[in-house]
């Protein structure tokens, strides 16, 4: 055979496996999910292959692929191609497939038929990170959304952390990811509910790290849910040398990365203008005790300064001067620590900027993991004699020393100038929400209602919008939270006294026709009309994921209603308690002379209990619910 | 309500010429003549309209068949082939954007896209049908002293049977013949007959009505057990399937009901006429329940055990702008309480019955007891579309009556 033939015949053999491959690859009829896939899921990643690799510290690749069955129009989202791109990340190749449910190709999608918008987020003022996106308009379900792309960045400080599925509504028939390291490259990895990664060295001295799943059921939608973060399966990637806006580093715990963050990113921008200084002084002078200077100075911080955010490349991670947030009187979170740091230390007074993942989830650093942005946020921590400040330093309106369910109560990193180091922070203690109302009930079925109630803790923030409202707006804001009928707004107020706990306090007179309900010469009065359950937790047969109850609180209600006298009661519900591991509830229900009181209690405890307690909680939650559908019945003798 | 600049007083401007600097005059705002004229000729309305007439010929003529069929079914047959085929995109405008050749090969297209191709279909299988342009009800009104193109966002097809018009948009695939999607139903549009065009009324091409039946026995363990009915017609029906369309599970919609009525149980759950648009949607099921008591032989039983009203929508004390549902409703319930022997009803609610003025609307509900039998009727009927700020008082009271009366009870006692 010639050399020639014999070489076309290699690249047609070359081609055809190719292409095999290929063929084999997108095999997506529907038919193919195994059912057990199906099951809880609204989308099924079908296939999908990471790869990341990283030939020198200054250059980093991304090369996704993945096929997405959507199941049903809850499913929608997940089936969205999309990649993410700003200044420092570009996309190189982009285009996606749509198949019908027989696994045929509907049509293909050009890198320019994507939409491409900012992808900013909603309280961002300056950003430039963009997406591209692909969202197959069909309600024909299900279809499939094949898509890859390639991303090139600069940066190689942080990995995103890899999850082969980011939500209990989507189920994975097979996910690899892989990580290729050239010689002069080393990474540390962690893996969450996930086997160790196979590790292969190859001729060149690249090291390539391969994780493999197969045949992950998704787990449904379920109430009390952990977050995902603390159940699905999931690899953390840092490297050990890297490059960041053109600055080198390395790193293998926190407390050489906190040294490079604070050498690198915060040391000597805290510089204040003289006057400034002065003002400092002054504010403070006279003052003995540690702790009121730092309230003083916060109360001045969120007097002078509002908060921006500002994303845009080393902003992202380096705080502004200073002297920049004093001229401007605004800033980011970053900057604003940074701000009220450098005040502090003007009263002399050390503080550490600390490094938090916001947010309901509670999220915490790995104590003994060290990598990049496993937070969002950063906030300051004042360590005082025998008692620690924490202070958020982007609110204009939240109390001294308050975190809330935003930041409390779970480990953060304090950016130290000798490094890293992990603390938690304290969590929210006695929250409650405590009401009393008298109803006065006319025999028209009117009530007349004066309603107090206290927020305390998690609850501080219940009437931040209603403290601000246009009496319009207010009205519609009342109605929305307590549905009475017919429901006459006379007068409200809410409060914020100052005092040693933070507090909020409403008070409210309203009237309500029809409120009580005649049927012939019976009485039907509704006992709980202003703090009913209103929603029952969803039922599911078969929990997987532990039942997590994210912050404890207690609500008490305290009603009277004031009747004519002589009425007396034909039913009553009975009294209960209910007290159970993750909570409590009782009512107490009696007559007395001219009026009938109603007290309900409901605590619940913070904290993660087994998968079986599901079913003990839904009990919990429709006896609740139950309890605050009763109505009393009263009679004429 | 419909789009807010229906109520803002305002003065609009429209550019009606421009006097360029080499002296010619370009005019704009035309009288309705001209642009009839105008739009016939346009690429991606009239003359597309009019090729594609040519080109749908050949292959609809094999999907009406024969010429035995009536009038009515032809179009039908027509129009479901193009509810069927079409994608809609999402997409508004009263002009073609993909081409008309294009959206029909391919099955998806914008409002334009599908409804022009549906108005060339029945034109080319001889009906007299043409383009009407409407500004959906989040669009705001157009405007009628000129003719504004711009304030029209939206095209069906206007459809001239023997004995009535009917108005057909394909762009939805749960729609009945003749029925419009609700963000159609705004005042007026335009009928495109290239000869003349003209305003019309949207008409009401539907109610939200509901029937439902519930037939209720108690047992001397005092537990109600019975079966439920309820027919759904017209945008009720329309609403309910897309409901289950969403949802896509009848068992999680089962459950939800479940909830919402405390412990209560529904076995032999179904549904009919899920895909016969033409016909009401029909829901039935077997349930039980255990309705609240003293344990001593007194029940309380509420007069609408599933369904009744729980909130006055309507809770502003004054209302600056219309009311408009932009369709009628009739809503009726019906509950019989079978009671043993030895149980009778202690006290029934009073009968209510209130009207709007101007015969509106009214409410009715009514509880009667024959021997060991009780009747429930409650009747919500609300014959308007749009209600004006002046009649707001009156919808708002008569809601506050439903939910009041809605809330009542039955008292039902065991006999010495």
């Amino acid at each position: 055979m010639n050399k020639q033939l014999k070489w076309v015949l290699v690249v047609l053999a070359g081609l055809f496996f190719w292409k095999a491959g290929l063929g084999q690859e997108l095999r997506f009829a529907v038919n193919g999910i195994p059912p057990e896939l199906r099951e809880s899921a609204e989308a099924v990643t079908r296939y999908s292959h990471t790869r990341i690799l990283v030939t020198d510290p200054r250059k980093m690749i991304l090369q996704v692929k993945k096929a997405v069955t959507v199941l049903s129009p809850r499913g929608e989202y997940f089936g969205v191609a999309h990649v993410f791109y700003d200044k420092s990340r570009k996309i190189a190749d982009l285009s996606a497939e749509i198949y019908d449910a027989s696994g045929s190709l509907v049509r293909r999608v050009k890198q320019k038929e994507f939409s491409d918008q900012s992808a900013v987020s909603d309280i961002s003022i300056f950003e430039d990170t963009r997406v591209k996106f692909f969202n197959p308009p069909t309600d024909r379900y299900p279809y499939t959304v094949y898509y890859q792309y390639e991303v090139r960045r600069d940066d190689t400080h942080y990995f995103s952390d890899w999850f082969p599925t980011h939500s209990p509504l989507v189920s994975v028939q097979e996910a690899v990811y892989e990580v290729v390291c050239g010689p002069g490259f080393a990474i540390r990895t962690k893996e969450m509910y996930l086997p160790a990664a196979g590790r292969e060295v190859t001729p060149d001295g690249s090291s390539v790290y391969r994780w493999h799943v197969k045949n992950l059921a998704a787990c449904g939608e379920q109430p009390f849910a952990p977050p995902p973060r603390s159940f699905l399966p999931h690899v953390l990637i840092a490297p050990v040398n890297f490059r960041y806006k053109g600055m080198d580093g390395r790193f293998n715990n926190w407390e050489e990365y906190g040294r490079w963050v604070y050498q690198h990113l915060l040391e000597g921008r805290d510089e204040v203008p003289e006057a400034t200084a002065e003002k400092v002084r002054t504010l403070v002078a006279g003052l003995s005790d540690e702790r009121e200077k730092v309230e003083r100075i916060y109360r001045f911080v969120q007097e002078k300064n509002r908060y921006v955010s500002i994303q845009v490349g080393i902003g992202g991670l380096q705080p502004m001067q200073a002297a920049e947030v004093d001229r401007l009187s605004y800033g980011d979170c970053k900057g604003l620590v940074n701000y009220t740091k450098a005040l502090l230390s003007v009263a002399g007074i050390p503080s550490i900027y600390t490094e938090v993942a916001a947010g309901e989830e509670q999220r915490s650093y790995l104590a003994g993991f060290a990598s990049f942005l496993q937070g969002n946020h950063v906030i300051l921590c004042v360590p005082l004699q025998g008692d620690t400040v924490w202070l958020e330093c982007t609110s204009k309106v939240a109390p001294f020393n308050y975190l809330g369910t935003f930041t409390s109560d779970r480990n953060v990193l304090l950016i130290t100038p000798g490094g890293g180091k992990i603390t938690r922070t304290p969590s929210m203690e006695g929250s409650y929400n405590r009401r009393s109302a008298v109803f006065d009930l006319h025999e028209s079925g009117e009530a007349s209602v004066r309603i107090e109630t206290e927020f305390s803790g998690i609850f501080y923030f219940a009437r931040h919008a209603l403290a601000r409202a246009t009496p319009r707006q207010a009205r519609q804001l009342i109605q929305e939270l307590y549905p009475l009928p017919n429901l006459e707004i006379e007068s409200w107020e809410v409060a914020q006294p100052e005092g040693d706990q933070p507090l909020t306090r409403e008070q409210l007179n309203l009237r309500a026709r029809g409120f009580t309900n005649w049927s012939g010469d019976r009485l039907f009065l509704p006992l709980n009309p202003l703090n009913r359950l209103n929603q029952l937790p969803g039922r599911i047969t078969e929990r997987k994921v532990p039942v997590w109850i994210p912050e404890s609180y207690t609500e008490e209600d305290t009603f009277e209603f004031r009747i004519t006298d002589g009425f007396g009661a034909e039913y009553l519900p009975d009294n209960t308690t209910l007290t159970l591991p993750f909570g409590f509830f009782s009512v107490r229900t009696r007559m007395e002379e001219g009026k009938l009181i109603y007290r309900r209690v409901l605590c619940l405890n913070k904290g993660y209990y087994p998968p079986a307690t599901a079913e003990k909680i839904n009990e919990f939650f429709r006896e609740v619910y139950r309890a605050d559908a009763q109505k009393a019945v009263l009679t004429m003798p | 309500m419909t789009a807010p600049s229906d109520f803002m007083p305002a003065v609009r401007f429209e550019l009606s010429e421009v006097k360029w600097f080499d002296g010619r005059v370009s005019r704009y705002t035309k009288t309705w003549d001209d642009l009839d004229q105008e739009l016939k000729q346009e690429k991606d309305f009239g003359l597309a309209v009019k090729k594609a007439v040519n080109r749908l010929s050949a292959p609809l003529a094999t999907l009406i068949g024969d010429h035995s069929r009536t009038e009515l079914e032809k179009a039908q047959r027509l129009y479901r082939h193009f509810q069927q085929r079409f994608q809609w995109n999402g997409k508004f405008g009263p002009f073609a954007s993909e081409g008309l050749d294009k959206a029909y090969r391919e099955g998806s297209g914008s409002v334009g896209d599908i409804n022009l191709g549906l108005v060339a279909a029945l034109q080319a299988a001889g009906f007299e049908a043409h383009p009407f342009l409407i500004s959906t009800r989040n669009n705001g009104y157009p405007a009628d002293i000129h003719p504004v193109i711009s304030n029209f966002n939206y095209v069906v097809a206007h459809l001239r049977l023997k004995d009535r018009i009917v108005l057909l948009d394909a762009t939805e695939r749960l729609l009945p013949f003749g029925m419009l999607p609700h963000r159609c139903l705004s005042n007026k549009g335009r009928v495109m007959d290239f000869e003349k065009s003209y305003w019309m009324e949207i008409p009401a091409t539907g109610l939200f009505r509901e029937i439902t039946q519930l037939k209720l026995t108690l047992d001397s363990a005092s537990r109600l057990f019975g079966s439920y009915s309820a027919y759904k017609y017209d945008y009720a029906a329309l609403k309910f399937r897309h409901e289950i369309l969403e949802t896509g599970d009848t068992a999680k919609y089962i459950r939800e009901k479940e909830d919402a009525l405390d412990a209560m149980r529904i076995v032999n759950y179904r549904l009919r006429n899920l895909d016969s648009l033409d016909q009401p949607m029909i829901e039935s099921y077997e349930l039980s329940f255990d309705p609240q008591g003293e344990g001593r032989g007194v029940i309380y039983i509420p007069v609408l055990p599933l369904e009744n009203m729980e909130e006055n929508p309507f809770k502003l004390r004054e209302r600056y702008y219309p009311v408009n549902f932009g369709t009628g409703w009739e809503i009726q319930n019906l509950v019989e309480i079978n009671l043993p022997e030895n149980y009778r009803a202690a006290t029934l609610p009073e009968a209510v019955g209130i009207s709007l003025p101007a015969n509106g609307g009214s409410f009715i509900l009514n509880v009667t007891q024959h021997g060991n039998r009780i009747n429930v009727l409650s009747k919500i009927v609300l014959s308007k579309p749009v209600y004006s700020q002046a009649e707001y008082y009156y919808v708002k009271e008569l809601f506050s009556r439903i939910v009041q009366a809605q809330a009542g009870n039955i008292v039902v006692e065991a006999m010495e």
